[in-house]
């Protein structure tokens, strides 16, 4: 068994057994992956409350990872409390975008990384939120507009649930739609905050579509998946979901790697029986499953989600070489006046990781 | 009343957390965290249910091997430390 089928049972699955055989090179191995993927929390809490003998540095490292995620996450749940109240002072309405709803799937809030917290407002509510945070003494970062931070908290603002305002083609590639999110909204406690967050059924369909966003490149998806699907959905909501918002595809790809770790709940393993696939998607999709470390196949597989080859080849265009405003964020050492040299700087970068794509792919062919 | 007998209470308004080896607790007054080990965190569980020193120094008694001075000098140090960070009412 890989370190990969280790890490994949052990997150996936619960599945410790396998772990107690380990040599150290392979704790070594799946100790560093642990911590790449944002999973060391999960698997210290799991390795912990289960009784499996960690080696003394990877336990180390675990714990350390465990116990910062568990400070700063439950930290900037209680910073959020204010933030939310004063945001309802001024009458704008705020959905609290997962991860931070997700937090409730776990065991502790040490067991899921959460960088920065995503809230959805109303489009016209963006500058009333703006001003509500920049009076809280929120600031944004140079380059991000709809990041606001203050001490250890970071805030994301958003008016849809893709940034489609970044990258316009991405609404033509499946979109959650604002309005059914705002409509299937509902209250949750999560460590003890009374948030308002999407329904469980539009969480799934939102990290389906965030972990293929993001070539599936963290593992703490899939298991944010499975914990959503294993926790009792509206199949039938979920599924029209899905449709309606065009993202069965994402669904699809999400399911299918579930399912190499276990069995799906009945209701999906059916409907993802009746999910088509072109040779070349198939393909790819396996190709972005093996190659997730170093995974940038997932635009292409989003692009699959588009309703022409026109509209697939717009949005690949619009999401390798974005608008300068975006552009300008991946390469933030270089003046904005220069802004044409990023767009030669993202062909070599493309080029670069596009190479070691293909190299990885002929290594593990 | 002696000092094995004086209820101790956690202050109301600081949010706590058990963690699977430990817990913390946010203090929002100070912007503060506090981190327990497994002991500390029963003291405080225990400050939390109003238990006095007494009362807290007998359930650990039950739950770990170490003898009842060694468990009753911990929990006094740890109980002193809550007192100086002003985690206790």
């Amino acid at each position: 068994m890989t370190i990969e089928t280790h890490l994949e049972r052990a997150v996936l699955a619960a599945d410790l057994a396998g772990l107690e055989g380990l040599d150290d090179e392979e704790w070594e191995s799946l100790g560093e992956r642990a911590v790449a993927e944002g999973l060391e929390g999960l698997l210290y809490h799991r390795c912990t409350s289960g009784g499996v003998d960690v080696p003394a540095e990877v336990h180390y490292a675990w714990r350390t990872g465990y116990w910062a995620w568990a400070t700063d996450n439950f930290a900037a749940l209680r910073e959020l409390r204010p933030v939310l109240a004063a945001l309802a002072r001024q009458s704008v309405e705020v959905i609290v975008l997962p991860g931070a709803p997700l937090l409730a799937l776990y065991p502790d809030p040490g067991c899921r990384p959460m960088e920065d917290i995503d809230l959805l407002v109303r489009p016209e509510q963006v500058p009333a939120a703006a001003a509500v945070l920049a009076g809280l003494g929120f600031e944004s970062p140079d380059r991000y507009d709809d990041i606001y931070a203050r001490d250890g908290l970071v805030i994301d603002l958003h008016d849809d649930l893709f940034h489609c305002g970044r990258i316009a083609a991405r609404r033509h590639a499946g979109q959650l739609d604002v309005d059914q999110v705002w409509a299937g909204r509902r209250v949750q406690v999560v460590e003890g905050i009374e948030l308002c967050t999407p329904s469980m059924e539009d969480m799934v369909l939102y990290t389906a579509a965030h972990a293929l966003r993001h070539s599936y490149r963290r593992l703490s998806w899939f298991a944010d998946l499975r914990l959503l699907v294993d926790g009792g959905l509206d199949w039938e909501r979920l599924f029209a979901g899905a449709r309606t918002s065009g993202l069965e595809r994402p669904l699809a790809y999400g399911l299918e790697f579930l399912r190499r770790s276990g069995a799906l709940p009945a209701p999906l393993e059916d409907w993802l029986a009746e999910q088509r696939m072109s040779g070349a998607e198939a393909w790819l999709l396996r190709r972005a499953f093996t190659g997730r470390e170093d995974g940038e196949l997932g635009d292409v597989l989003w692009s699959f989600n588009t309703e022409s080859r026109f509209r697939q080849l717009q949005f690949l265009a619009q999401t390798y070489f974005p608008q300068p405003s975006v552009l300008l964020q991946v390469f933030p050492f270089l003046p904005k006046s220069l802004f044409p040299l990023a767009y030669g700087l993202r062909l070599g970068q493309l080029v670069f990781r596009g190479g070691r794509q293909l190299v990885g792919l002929v290594r593990k062919t | 009343m002696s000092g094995a007998e004086k209820i101790w209470r956690a202050r109301p308004s600081l949010a706590y957390r058990k963690l699977v080896d430990g817990g913390m607790l946010y203090d929002e007054e100070h912007k503060q965290v506090h981190h327990f080990n497994e002991t500390a965190a029963r003291v405080w569980e225990s400050c939390q249910e109003g238990r006095t020193t007494a009362q807290i120094v007998a359930a650990l008694c039950r739950e770990y091997a170490e003898g009842e001075g060694q468990i009753r000098a911990d929990v006094e140090e740890i109980l002193e430390e809550f007192g100086e960070s002003e985690l206790l009412e």
